[in-house]
């Protein structure tokens, strides 16, 4: 008997091949403009990094092309590529369409009968610099010059500074929604307003949200779906709130930007100047430091190092967090009783545990809890949905789990987290203005203008019903009308 | 050539696993020394465009400041991606990057315009070619100048590699194993487990061809086998040392990278206006392992050949992207007896030596075949006609200075083809 | 005017809130509606096996009646075993 199942076996929900770390960041750029680009392509480190972003195909025709002087041929990919050479088109765009979105490549050309991809000279300058060392635009980071006998955090020491300060701000927000106590100390006022500019949390007692008391929010769904992403997820999250929101004060966040990437390629344990490696954007590499990403022996010196948040910007997908994270994060046990262990001590780890499991047993490194349909569904009640919960069951998942034969996550449980997701949204309610025709043609002839007016709900051509948006009612009447007298004269 | 449907195309990978990329390097002396002062290149009257692009020195610092940019591009095509290196000189090998962890490299103050995992791998190399170059030296000034003529120990290099790749990938299979015996695939649970490395080997080759697939040093019989003996630290003093070993461990070497799917790609510098016969051994190296065999044409351009044919990683070869063309391989072996390269050998049917005429006694196992069956199988052996045919694809006519091949190959004749009809003789073991 | 004899052209308009939902539902759905009376009643319209049409001010009613509805149908293991 063939079992039905949520999971198409194509589309198996890995933790590696669902939505990138960066998505976030990709919707950005693909937005901007050629200027914003050529604004960023000035630092060699977004350079190698815009390069690092590009599907594995796409990123090595470009590398292959790198050293030519020759603008790119259609030609020359299809052939690279084994396709057809009589191959539309459309498709070598198909490909190269990541290029063409970050402005690597200019859109083809025709010149005398042969298409080409014009290179972006201040791509292909960047790169070349970035490979060979020779920029002079600093983007990697001016080190700080410091006295001998200075004192230099180990690297030890960066990443549990900067795990705290993370951790920090996502205790705060589990702890908002749960009213369930950590100490946690509050974040400071900057990060709660973009905590709130960001929809990640609201003031209930301000239902316009114009004016809040940051000192009581309260987490939202979409700050618990947050919780639930992956580390570096999150991290490309905060900062892409962080950005927009300077772009919704029309600032110009281009230099804000090449900054992140820059903070991605530099090393953990080595102290930058900030004054020099940042000149024109000072402010936001200070608002940085409260996120946890650099750390300022004191407020005001000019030397900072950037943590592990920082470094591991650019790493490009999740499993390259590697190092310390990596096997840390990997610390549950699903079977298919429903059972969970998870072997860890994290609290913020164990507080998002408690979203939706029932957990039973706890000793100082190991809870044993139970997926419940109780517990699933008031975490689904807050606005988590059964993907979310599912990607970060298998995100997470015990190394012991990869022995078993795949899938990672036995279909079972995921089956019915999709089933207990889909209870919940048995009724889909609408608001919506019934019209009842007697006149088969009257009908018809309103279906198509609703339809075409996009008001159309739902329409049962049997029973001579239309069902349209309730806002275009009057709209509707008044054709309905003129059709009517039409119809009726015409008799 | 029948097109992909156009749905595959559009199944590219949307990942690849980090690769990391072990270079073994050709630093020997004699050959780099040729390479930079090249004869002019003969016309190429393909292609009017290729012919006006002159026979380009290349020197040692110059072709290391290329390979710098194209381990870096390798470096920055994907995060986690890694570069071993390996530099075999006239005799020995020595690892080159990344340094020893005992070693305490000098952390050079990172500089604000390069990536710093760039700059640490540049001035490595660069520190570590001149340790050797300073050590080939100190050889030449001990009056050791013979080491000279010792080619260089790719052997050792290779062997050198492959424990390596052992070291970074030994849990894959042994963890699997013992958890779920019944695992047929190894391959198969690597790809659901979290991202394995995948490695591939890069050797450079600067040796013409015929030093490496010819020695000539007849240095009589020798009963050692399969001793890829070049512990080269110790020097092993004797002239035949390096090669004796060097054919038998280059094919084990082989076998075991191709055990481990591990390709081996191998870049031939030295033109054909240096040397027309390509280095075969190298050659069939890279068929085994499925790697990429390509040989320069001197004629510049050596970044873009390296990033175009070198760069993407094997999971990204084949489908979607095209390797080069292939030449035709040579498959000759050498006889264990005088080390010649040989159309036609004799093996010993219990151990699978190889000598060029027949023996009543094989020198390695030394098992006793009857002495008249000795006749019989040399008057066969001269009906044998070496089979001018490729035995691979030959090569299409490309732009590429691809050239001819006019070698008379021929697999190994096997001695019980040979003396087909004296198949019932009885051998006689002691 | 409504009258179908009278105007072919007749159109009734009737506004609310359109329920789709699958046919086991709208069953349940009926059941609680048949146990109400006159204007606690909250169906405006019984419109096909997916679909219906109730009154707005019932709507977080409904919804809430339905959850209890399928509460009382789900076997909960007893968290003690």
């Amino acid at each position: 008997m063939v079992q039905p199942s949520f999971s198409h076996p194509r589309s198996d929900p890995t933790p590696s091949t669902s939505a990138s770390p960066t998505a976030t960041l990709d919707t950005f750029l693909d937005n901007q403009h050629q200027s914003y680009f050529e604004e960023l392509y000035r630092s060699e480190a977004v350079c190698l990094c815009i390069l690092r972003s590009l599907p594995p195909v796409c990123r090595h025709i470009i590398l292959h092309h790198l050293w030519s002087h020759q603008p790119l041929r259609t030609a020359e990919v299809k052939s690279f590529l084994q396709m057809d050479i009589k191959a539309s088109l459309q498709e070598v765009d198909e490909v190269m369409r990541p290029a063409l979105n970050r402005k690597i490549l200019h859109p083809i050309v025709h010149k005398k009968a042969k298409m080409l991809y014009p290179f972006n000279d201040s791509f292909k300058k960047g790169l070349r610099n970035a490979l060979t060392g020779l920029g002079t635009s600093n983007s990697f980071g001016v080190p700080y010059d410091r006295e001998e006998n200075d004192e230099v955090p180990s690297q030890e020491e960066l990443v549990a500074y900067g795990e705290d300060a993370f951790e920090g701000i996502l205790k705060y927000m589990v702890s908002s929604g749960l009213g369930i106590g950590f100490s946690v100390a509050r974040p400071q006022s900057e990060v709660l307003e973009l905590l709130h500019t960001s929809g990640l949390m609201i003031d209930p007692n301000d239902p316009t949200g114009q004016n809040p008391n940051i000192n009581r929010l309260t987490i939202t769904s979409k700050g618990f779906q947050f919780l639930l992403e992956d580390r570096q997820t999150q991290l490309w999250e905060i900062l892409m709130y962080y950005l927009n929101a300077k772009e919704a004060n029309s600032e110009r966040s281009a230099e804000v930007l090449s900054m992140f990437f820059s903070l991605g390629c530099m090393q953990l344990g080595q102290d930058y100047s900030a004054s020099q490696s940042f000149p024109r954007a000072l402010s936001a590499l200070n608002d940085l430091a409260q996120y946890g990403f650099i750390y300022r022996p004191s407020p005001d010196s000019d030397q900072f190092f950037p943590t592990h948040l920082a470094t591991a910007l650019c790493s490009g997908d999740a499993v390259a967090t590697k190092g310390q994270d990596a096997d840390e994060k990997r610390f549950l046990i699903l079977e298919t009783n429903y059972k969970i262990y998870a072997y860890t001590s994290n609290e913020l780890e164990i507080a998002i545990l408690n979203l939706f499991v029932d957990i039973r047993i706890r000793y100082p490194n190991l809870i044993v809890g139970k997926l419940d349909r109780r517990n699933v569904k008031s975490a689904m009640e807050k606005g988590i949905s059964a993907s979310q919960i599912i990607s970060y069951l298998s995100s997470h998942a015990h190394p012991q789990m990869y022995n078993s034969p795949p899938p990672l996550l036995h279909p079972t449980i995921v089956d019915q987290l999709h089933l207990w997701d889909r209870e919940r949204n048995r009724l889909k309610l609408e608001d919506t203005v019934m019209f009842e025709f007697f006149s088969k043609e009257l009908f018809e002839d309103t279906e198509a203008e609703a339809n075409a007016n996009a008001a159309l709900q739902l329409a049962l051509p049997k029973e001579k019903f239309l069902f349209i948006e309730p806002q275009t009612k009057s709209a509707i009447t008044e054709f309905v009308k003129e059709r009517q007298n039409q119809l009726r004269s015409g008799l | 050539m029948v097109p992909p449907p156009p749905m595959e195309s559009r199944f590219y990978p949307k990942t690849t696993p980090p690769s990391v990329l072990l270079v073994i390097l050709d630093i020997h002396p004699l050959s780099w020394s040729l390479l930079s002062s090249p004869p002019p290149l003969p016309p190429f009257t393909e292609h009017p465009g290729i012919d006006k692009a002159q026979a380009t020195p290349m020197s040692l610092p110059d072709f290391v400041t290329i390979l710098m940019v194209f381990l870096n591009a390798h470096l920055a095509s994907r995060w986690g991606n890694e570069v071993v290196i390996y530099g075999a000189s006239a005799g020995r090998a020595k690892l080159l990057y990344p340094p020893p962890p005992n070693a305490v490299a000098g952390p050079s103050k990172p500089r604000p315009n390069s990536y710093h995992p760039f700059q640490l791998l540049d001035s490595r190399i660069e520190q570590g070619l001149k340790e050797m170059a300073a050590e080939e030296q100190e050889r030449l000034e001990n009056g050791n100048v013979k080491s000279l003529n010792e080619p260089p120990s790719m052997v050792s290099a290779l062997t050198k590699a492959l424990c390596f790749v052992n070291r970074i990938q030994p849990s894959s299979s042994t963890a699997a194993a013992l958890i779920d015996p019944t695992s047929q695939d190894a391959s198969g649970s690597n790809s659901n487990g979290p991202d394995r490395p995948e490695t591939r080997i890069l050797i450079i080759n600067a040796t013409p061809g015929s030093n490496i697939s010819n020695s000539d040093q007849s240095n009589g019989v020798s009963g050692e086998n399969g001793d890829d003996g070049d512990n080269n630290s110790k020097g092993q003093g004797s002239k035949g040392g390096q090669m004796r070993g060097g054919y038998v461990g280059l094919m084990n070497c082989v076998f075991a990278a191709q055990k481990a799917k591990v390709p081996i790609d191998v870049l031939s510098l030295p033109p054909p206006s240096i040397d027309a016969s390509p280095p075969i051994f190298l050659q069939q190296a890279a068929h085994l392992t499925e790697g990429i065999y390509w040989q320069w044409n001197g004629r510049g351009a050596l970044l873009q050949y390296l990033h175009a044919i070198y760069l993407p990683p094997p999971s990204l070869r084949h489908h979607p992207f095209a390797v080069p063309p292939q030449d035709a391989v040579g498959f000759r072996a050498v006889c264990f007896c005088h080390h010649k390269t040989l159309d036609v050998g004799f093996v010993c049917s219990v151990c699978l030596s190889i000598f060029c005429e027949p023996r009543s006694v094989c020198l390695m196992c030394k098992t006793r075949f009857p002495i008249k069956s000795i006749p019989t199988l040399k008057t066969l052996a001269t009906y044998i006609e070496p089979i001018p045919v490729p035995d691979t694809v030959p090569p299409p006519v490309i732009q590429k200075g691809s050239k001819m091949h006019q070698i008379n190959e021929n697999a190994k004749k096997d001695k019980s083809k040979a003396v087909n009809g004296d198949r019932s003789d009885p051998i006689e073991i002691d | 005017m409504s009258s179908a004899y009278g105007d072919a052209y007749a159109v009734k308009v009737t506004s609310g809130v359109l329920v789709t939902c699958d046919s086991a539902a709208k069953q349940i759905l009926l059941h609680l509606d048949s146990k109400r009376d006159g204007p606690y009643k909250f169906m405006i319209r019984d419109i096909d096996e997916t679909h219906m049409i109730i009154k707005r001010e019932y709507v977080d009613e409904v919804r809430d009646s339905l959850q209890d509805e399928l509460e009382k149908n789900t076997y909960v293991q007893d968290p003690n075993l």
